[in-house]
């Protein structure tokens, strides 16, 4: 019985579970105008990197990503969304921490901080007004943080499970690129680019209603080892 | 020598009759069979029948229906891409059985359902940003700003989708609710994730496409699942497989069920068979005395089937103590036919009738004293033990005169003898009269025990659930976020939009609690569909602060890169007087798929549910809720145990009258000096039993109680019989030793049950028959005269 147990019976997982994937997938259709842009795709995504029997390029680059345990410096970004007649274009500080996630600083137009973990996503205003921007139990939200990290971090393994890589270039100058391999992600990322030369020096993500967000790094500090100031204070600061 | 031919032209039209009536009874029962039979297993169908047509009936009856059509199946391993493909596989083998549905709704159509149905009215929607600014924490130049850097994050996916068609991003900020859903859960490539003990786990959400409670379905749909179990191991092996759900619940509860309703019957039927044989040593015999059991059970089966569309499998555990007692008209039919010689045996019927008659009134009045207490359940088996007694008798009387031809039954005559040596001592005056003996020690067990009787409702007594199948249920519910509906908050009110009203007073409450680490959450109706009043209060409040910031929204567009068209749009959707109803959104895509939320009409008015997630202190929670017109916390266990309390308290007075009025019945029956001594027996019996298990320290309980009536309908039985039949006192008290004996077994074997109801009502039958036997010789203890014997003026 559900005995008062079989009453206990049960409450309907089911239907959680099948909420979480309705609003997944709504969340990710929201942002799909059209998967059809193959046509419009950079030329990086015609140079597929087989897993199996990677390039020596793609090795040294990924193994040297792969190794960062802190990455700092300045960013600009500018957004280009559908229905504004003008860019979104802001500048600031970031570091980045693993595992701990990313400190993201916009100092103009405007003072704002921003903490992405792959639990939450805080922002801090010049008040020191602190927002949970997404609640904690915002599942499909915590899966779009943990890509957008891990295509932060340059984790070309994490992200090849979900993800086909593409690769054009050498140590030198290089472009990574990941295109989603199940449908329903590709609803909600089209597409990211990575590229640098020792170390990243851009990041574009496009995502799947056509809004592109274009990153490009400067005066970029890189340590292989662990890092003395906690992670913890990029708020609090 | 004459032959035996105990019938007339009467009892064979009587057994005609009854074949013709046993033989529709039979095609009823092949239909049914064939229609499928519907075997139920939860103690659901023991609740309280007082619940049904209340709120709170309503309320559970609404969940049951709904909870019991989805399984939740979870697929781990500790590779992630393994699990995926596991997951992947048994969807698959899944997706071709006809019993599930593991589709999933239609994203298109949700994503149209969503965005269409509230969108028309985002200016109204209790968004969290803009909950600040009604509440006077915030205003709407700080929400602009806010909104602003939203936008500027790397991460702003989600509100830059909604920027142009909703600058204030109200609708998106009230979609984060429809997006919340549970801590642990996270989403990859459209399918839900968990991690727990070094594992992923992929949760398959899966709809039944049949009753849970079906067995003909159970059995189908559990060999589809375990086929697709099995493959998918083949597959991956090592895989783990945790899944639960009402059907599993049901069809374990019924598989154990099935296994103690043939053990207890098989055994039952072992015991009546060795003790008969042992006594009148004839196979064929035997045949004669099954003959009314089977029937009885027949019957039995197949009209409790069809009053009630279902039979629990615990009245069939109940059911099968019928065995013992169905089989006493046998014996008493035969022991009369031994006393006689082959002349006298012609009048068997008309001198057993009328004690077989009251024996079988009293044994029905028995059942039917379960239903007594207002349990669906108990009175199922009241039923079934009426329908089943009244069937064995009847067959008795109708079929045994034609099929009877044996003029001596006993083996061995010295049984005879040495039982009427006993009858003799037991009349015999002094105070080494056994019967004497064991009366005052029964008397003796009441005056120490009654003192010492302490009771015990709480329903938890009768759980049932097997550990393992508990633990599976609780890991899933665990890392999904399930509410527990162990504890729930009921919200009445006398129109939808009052309950919803009464959800937006008690979701600040709830907060709080929350906040403070009493509940991890809870899920209601108004956090997903604002009232008509709220919506009304916040779209006054977007009008007056367009009006006071106007300057600011012009500027915070402008920013942006929207035009004035915009700020038109926005005051345009404020002055608008439409309002989100209940029923639109309940006939929305999101109405349905929310549908264990939604608002159920009562008799009194409306009621819908507040789920509460991982309850710390209930105290706390009822202290905060009290003083809330129309909001009652509901702990089921409790709430069912002090339904059982009073049902406890009002089976007692209910068996006091049904012993009264038998009393009155044996008094105008057999007259004052012989009423109050057969009468003695089961009431002795019964306070005695009572006593004997307080004395054992066993705490008394509804079922307790309600077996006491049993007690009474079939012990007094045997003072009957052996008054009735003063002349053949030797066979009779055979017979009533051995009715007993077959009786004692068949609920002797029910207190071995697992089931806590059967068991109690086994043990105390058991205790209760086991007294009456030795109390039911009190009656010849008065001498009998033949006046007393005579029958009354008018009675034949």
């Amino acid at each position: 019985m559900m005995s008062n147990d079989s009453k206990n019976a049960r409450f309907p997982a089911a239907r959680d579970i099948c909420r979480l994937l309705v609003f997944c997938l709504v969340f990710a259709l929201t942002f799909a105008k059209s998967l059809a842009a193959d046509t419009s795709l950079p030329e990086l995504f015609s140079k597929p990197v087989i897993q199996e029997a990677p390039s020596a390029e793609f090795k040294e680059v990924s193994s040297e990503l792969r190794g960062i345990h802190e990455f700092s410096g300045n960013f600009s970004q500018e957004k280009k969304v559908a229905g504004l007649s003008r860019a979104l274009q802001s500048s600031g500080t970031f570091r980045f921490l693993t595992p701990e996630g990313l400190c993201w600083r916009i100092r103009k137009p405007f003072y704002s901080d921003l903490l992405v973990s792959d639990e939450e996503m805080v922002q801090k205003d010049e008040n020191g007004r602190k927002e949970k921007l997404f609640t904690e139990n915002a599942a499909v939200i915590r899966g779009f943080s943990k890509i957008f990290l891990a295509a932060f971090a340059g984790e070309t393994k994490r992200l090849s499970k979900q993800f086909d890589t593409f690769f054009s270039g050498s140590k030198e100058a290089w472009q990574l690129g990941f295109r989603p391999k199940s449908s329903q992600t590709a609803k909600f990322i089209s597409y990211i680019i990575l590229h640098g030369a020792k170390t990243t020096e851009g990041l574009t993500i496009v995502d799947g209603g056509g809004d592109t967000t274009t990153i490009r790094f400067s005066d970029v500090r890189v340590s292989r080892k662990a890092s003395d100031t906690p992670f913890a204070r990029c708020l609090s600061e | 020598m004459t032959p035996f031919r105990p019938w007339n032209k009467g009892t064979k039209r009587a057994a005609q009759l009854w074949l013709l009536l046993c033989a529709i009874t039979l095609c009823i029962l092949t239909a049914l069979f064939h229609k499928g039979l519907v075997l139920e297993s939860s103690v659901i169908s023991l609740l309280p029948e007082e619940e049904q047509g209340t709120a709170l009936g309503q309320v559970m009856e609404h969940f049951v229906e709904y909870a019991g059509a989805h399984l939740v199946i979870g697929v781990g391993d500790p590779d992630e891409e393994r699990a995926l493909a596991a997951g992947q596989a048994l969807r698959s083998v899944l997706s071709v059985s006809t019993h599930f549905d593991t589709s999933q709704t239609k994203t298109s159509d949700i994503q149209d359902s969503l965005i269409s149905l509230f969108a028309p009215y985002k200016h109204q929607l209790p968004s969290a940003s803009w909950q600040e600014i009604t509440a006077g924490k915030s205003d709407l130049p700080a929400l602009l700003r806010s909104n602003e850097k939203k936008l500027y994050l790397p991460t702003a996916a989600w509100h830059t989708r909604f920027i142009a068609r909703d600058p204030l991003l109200m609708l998106p900020d009230f979609l984060q609710r429809y997006l919340a859903i549970t801590k642990n859960l996270r989403v990859r490539d459209g399918q839900a994730l968990f991690q727990s003990e070094g594992k992923t786990f992929v949760v398959l959400p899966v709809a039944l496409r049949g009753n849970p409670f079906d067995a003909e379905f159970q059995r189908l749909a559990l060999a589809d699942l375990h086929y697709a179990e099995e493959k998918t191991r083949e597959a991956f092996p090592g895989v783990e497989i945790p899944w639960s759900g009402i059907l599993r619940f049901a069809a374990d509860g019924a598989e154990r069920m099935q296994g103690e309703v043939s053990r207890i019957g098989l055994c039952s039927l072992a015991i009546v068979t060795l003790l008969l044989f042992l006594c009148f040593r004839s196979l064929s015999y035997l045949a004669h005395m099954f003959l009314p059991l089977v029937i009885g059970v027949l019957f039995a089966f197949t009209y409790t089937h069809l009053i009630f569309g279902n039979l629990h499998w615990i009245t069939l555990g109940f059911g099968a103590s019928l065995i013992g007692i169905s089989v006493d008209y046998t014996y008493h039919y035969f022991c009369d036919l031994s006393a006689h010689t082959t002349e006298e045996q012609t009048g068997v019927l008309s001198r057993i009738a009328p004690g077989l008659t009251l024996g079988a009134l009293s044994s029905i009045l028995g059942f039917a004293g379960l239903a007594t207490a207002p349990l669906p359940g108990l009175r199922q088996m009241a039923v079934f033990g009426c329908i089943g007694l009244s069937a064995a008798y009847l067959s008795v009387l109708c079929i045994f005169p034609r099929v009877v031809k044996r003029s001596s039954f006993f083996a061995d005559s010295s049984l005879l003898i040495q039982a009427e040596k006993l009858i003799s001592r037991m009349q015999s005056p002094g105070s080494a009269n056994p019967v004497r003996l064991v009366l005052l020690a029964s008397l003796v067990t009441i005056a120490l025990g009654f003192s010492s009787i302490q009771s015990n409702d709480d329903i938890r007594l009768l759980q049932e659930a097997p550990a393992h199948l508990v633990k599976i249920d609780s890991f899933l519910r665990r890392n999904l976020g399930q509410s527990d509906i162990a504890s729930f908050i009921m919200v009445e009110g006398r129109s939808l939009q009052d309950v919803l009203e009464r959800q937006e007073t008690l979701a600040p409450i709830l907060e709080k609690q929350r906040n403070t680490g009493n509940i991890s959450g809870f899920e209601q109706l108004s956090t997903f569909l604002p009232s008509k009043k709220l919506q009304k209060d916040i779209r006054e409040s977007v009008r007056n602060a367009l009006s006071q910031h106007e300057k600011e929204v012009l500027q915070y567009l402008e920013r942006l890169g929207l035009d004035e068209g915009h700020f038109a749009d926005i005051k345009g959707d404020a002055s608008s007087d439409g309002l989100l109803s209940y029923q639109e959104w309940r006939s929305s895509k999101i109405g349905d798929m929310l549908k264990h939320l939604e608002i159920l009409k009562t008799d009194k008015g409306y009621v819908a549910c507040v789920f509460l997630k991982e309850i710390k202190d209930e105290s706390a929670l009822v202290n905060a809720t009290s003083q809330l017109a129309g909001i009652q916390f509901i702990n089921r266990a409790d709430h069912i145990s002090e339904a059982l309390q009073r049902y406890r308290a009002q089976s007692v007075r209910a068996i006091s009258i049904s012993y009264c009025l038998a009393f009155l019945l044996l008094c105008f029956r057999y007259g004052p000096r012989f009423g109050p001594c057969i009468i003695v027996t089961p009431l002795v019996a019964a306070l005695s039993t009572i006593s004997i298990l307080a004395l054992l320290q066993v705490p008394l309980t509804l079922f307790h109680v309600v077996a006491t009536m049993l007690v009474l309908g079939v012990g007094i039985d045997y003072a009957i019989f052996l008054h009735e039949n003063r002349e053949t006192q030797g066979a009779t008290f055979i017979a009533v030793v051995l009715s007993a004996l077959t009786t004692m077994a068949s609920f002797g074997l029910l207190a071995l049950s697992s089931s806590g109801v059967l068991q109690y009502i086994g043990k105390t039958v058991l205790l209760g028959i086991l007294l009456c036997v030795a109390l039911s010789p009190v009656v010849l203890l008065i001498p009998s005269t033949t006046a007393d014997r005579e029958p009354r003026s008018g009675e034949k």
